[in-house]
Formats: C-alpha cells, sequence, structure tokens
C-alpha cells in the first residue's frame, strides 16, 4: 500500500460565467418575464407540493381557475399559500364551453382583482378538451375590445392561430396534445408553420408529459411553455419541475446554436488520417 | 319572498335585500372568504364590490359568487 494520499478534490468548482447562463426575459404585450415556462396550479396533491414545484420550476407566472365559492368555506388552500408578491397570476377560462361565458370569466377574474389580462380557453367538447375555434375567435374580439390582454389556447390548426393573432391576441398558445394527454408534441410540422407565420409570442400550451417535450417545444422555436398536469401528476412533482425548468433552457439555447444536418452515414469525430498500422 | 338562483341553487331572500345583505347572510352562515377574493355576478353582469349595498336582488335573479381556485 502507498502512503501517498490524493488530496482531498474540491466537491464543487467554480462555475463559470457560462454556466449561469439563462434565456432572456419573454415580454407579453406589456408585461416580462424572467421565467418562459408559465405553470398551471391545479391537480397538485398538496398546497406544499404545489409551492415547492412552483419554486424549482422558476417560474413567474402561474395560472389559476375561478370557479363558484364553497359557502362553507373560505379562500381555496391553493391562493392562501400562493405568494402574491413573487408570482403574477394568470387567470385561465378553463371549463367554458361558449364564447359568452369563457367573457364573463375574464370580467369575474378582473373583479378579482387579476388584472386585464387573460388566459382564453373555449372547449369544444367535454371528452377531448379541444378548443372550439370559432368560439375562441368571438371571445377574443370580444375581450380584446374591453381591453384585455388575451394569450389565446388553440389547437395547432396555422390558419386559427394567424385568426386569433389578427383579432388582437397578445399571445397565441396553440397546444402540443390533448390537455392533461402527456402525449407531448405530436405535430411539429404545424407548429413551425405557425412559428414561421406568426409575429406575437408563440407559447406552447398542454400536453406536456415529460422534460423533452418541453426542449422539442423550445427547439422549434417557441417563445415559452406552459404546462401544469406535466408537473403535477409526475410521482415527484418537485423533481419533474426542477427537469422542466433546465429542458426550458436546453431547447432555447439548442434552437439558436444552428444544429447539424442530419445524415444517413456516418461521419468520423477523430481525424482519420495516422491512424496506426496503415 | 323572492326566489333567487344562487350558484344554480334555489333560494328565497327577504323582500328588498341587497348583494350586501346576502353576502353577510351567505357569511354568517359559514362563508369565510375575504371580501376581495369573491367576485358577484347579477344576471350575467359583474356587481363592484362598491354597489353591494345599493344593488337590489328581485325575484328570479341569476347570482353567481366566485373565487380564484388552481388551474391550469
Amino acid at each position: 500500500m502507498s502512503d501517498t494520499t490524493l488530496p482531498d478534490a474540491p466537491r464543487t468548482r467554480p462555475e463559470s460565467p457560462a454556466a449561469t447562463l439563462s434565456p432572456p426575459p419573454i415580454t407579453l404585450g406589456d408585461r416580462t418575464f424572467q421565467s418562459r415556462l408559465f405553470v398551471g396550479t391545479g391537480k397538485y396533491r398538496d398546497p406544499e407540493t404545489m409551492i415547492a414545484a412552483l419554486d424549482a420550476s422558476g417560474c413567474d407566472v402561474v395560472t389559476v381557475a375561478i370557479r363558484r365559492v364553497d359557502f362553507k368555506g373560505g379562500e381555496d388552500p391553493v391562493m392562501a399559500h400562493l405568494d402574491r408578491g413573487r408570482y403574477t397570476i394568470l387567470p385561465n377560462t378553463a371549463g367554458c364551453f361558449d364564447a359568452e361565458d369563457a367573457v364573463r370569466v375574464a370580467r369575474l377574474s378582473r373583479e378579482l382583482g387579476l388584472g386585464d389580462w387573460v388566459k382564453l380557453e373555449v372547449l369544444g367538447d367535454r371528452k377531448t378538451l379541444l378548443p372550439d375555434p370559432v368560439g375562441t375567435l368571438e371571445a377574443c374580439r370580444t375581450l380584446v375590445g374591453e381591453g384585455f390582454s388575451v394569450l389565446a389556447y388553440t389547437s395547432d390548426d396555422p390558419v386559427m392561430a394567424l385568426r386569433l393573432q389578427d383579432a388582437g391576441a397578445t399571445s397565441v398558445m396553440p397546444a402540443g396534445s390533448p390537455i392533461g394527454s402527456g402525449q407531448g408534441i405530436v405535430n411539429p410540422n404545424s407548429l413551425r408553420i405557425i412559428l414561421e407565420t406568426l409575429s406575437v409570442p408563440v407559447i406552447i400550451d398542454a400536453g406536456v408529459g415529460t422534460a423533452s417535450d418541453v426542449t422539442i417545444a423550445m427547439e422549434l422555436g417557441a417563445e415559452g411553455v406552459l404546462l401544469n398536469t406535466g408537473i403535477a401528476g409526475a410521482e415527484d412533482p418537485v423533481a419533474m419541475a426542477h427537469a422542466m425548468r433546465r429542458a426550458l433552457d436546453a431547447g432555447y439555447f439548442a434552437a439558436r446554436a444552428g444544429r447539424i444536418p442530419k445524415r444517413l452515414y456516418a461521419t468520423a469525430s477523430s481525424p482519420t488520417e495516422g491512424v496506426i498500422g496503415e | 319572498m323572492p326566489t333567487i338562483s344562487l350558484n344554480g341553487e334555489q333560494r328565497t331572500i327577504p323582500p328588498s335585500s341587497t348583494v350586501e345583505d346576502l353576502v353577510r347572510s351567505l357569511e354568517s352562515e359559514g362563508l369565510t372568504a375575504d371580501r376581495r377574493a369573491i367576485a358577484v355576478e347579477v344576471n350575467r353582469s359583474i356587481v363592484p364590490r362598491s354597489t353591494y349595498e345599493t344593488h337590489t336582488l328581485d325575484d328570479r335573479d341569476e347570482i353567481e359568487i366566485v373565487t380564484i381556485v388552481g388551474g391550469g
């Protein structure tokens, strides 16, 4: 046995500036946020898990829903636990199946002090939860006319996305796949066309199952990703939130790094000259 | 006695009740939400907090009282 002992290796090395690089902020209308990840507050097993997951996700904006109050209780525990100084609250119109109800919910959320912005959802049917394009467009026009900043949830149809932009939407939010389905990005080509066509920020909303789905959405060129069930429904929501945050950064930088083209055959990484024995 | 629809349930209220009277009676029955955490709509129109005391409820009015909950 040698009596030489190696010095203790430092457990952590100082991070270089590049290691802490983050994507730049995202601007939606007159609001600017550091994080491009938007996270829902539904379906967590308890408020403590939600708070820890939101923290791990690094998000600045969280979505909420508007529902009939429980006359035998008080504030929803989710809202009681949320740090209103840290998170900006984006109300949604989830559960509305016609334009009128969605407009009413948006007005109610404004009355609740959540400001003049809304994630507009007008759904077509309860089984697929796919958006109703006609109702969504109608509600978008009405709300924009009333001074709302509308973030419009829609399908991955490029023409519909353009119509929503023309109607004055602040952001268009096409689904990667059906809400809560965890199928990820099922139609990247449609999303590519949307991303090429629109000038307003496009945020991929719905269908995210795991971190790689977020990376794929960002690599396609999305400005951000909105998700809920992918974190809340994971076995370990806090670990998944951590993964989603890193996945978003990975996709953002990869999209701008100029990837290599795909080739059918291999190209060697090491020099082909000077190999011994030739 | 006027009968109203409150969050989809029928309910009778004293004549000439205002929104404020209704909210107070709900609070005496167990509603603990802060006033700022609820919003009131009567017949599909918002009733601003500042007019709870002056907005009188009529027979067959449809009232919705909502709050913020977790959602995606």
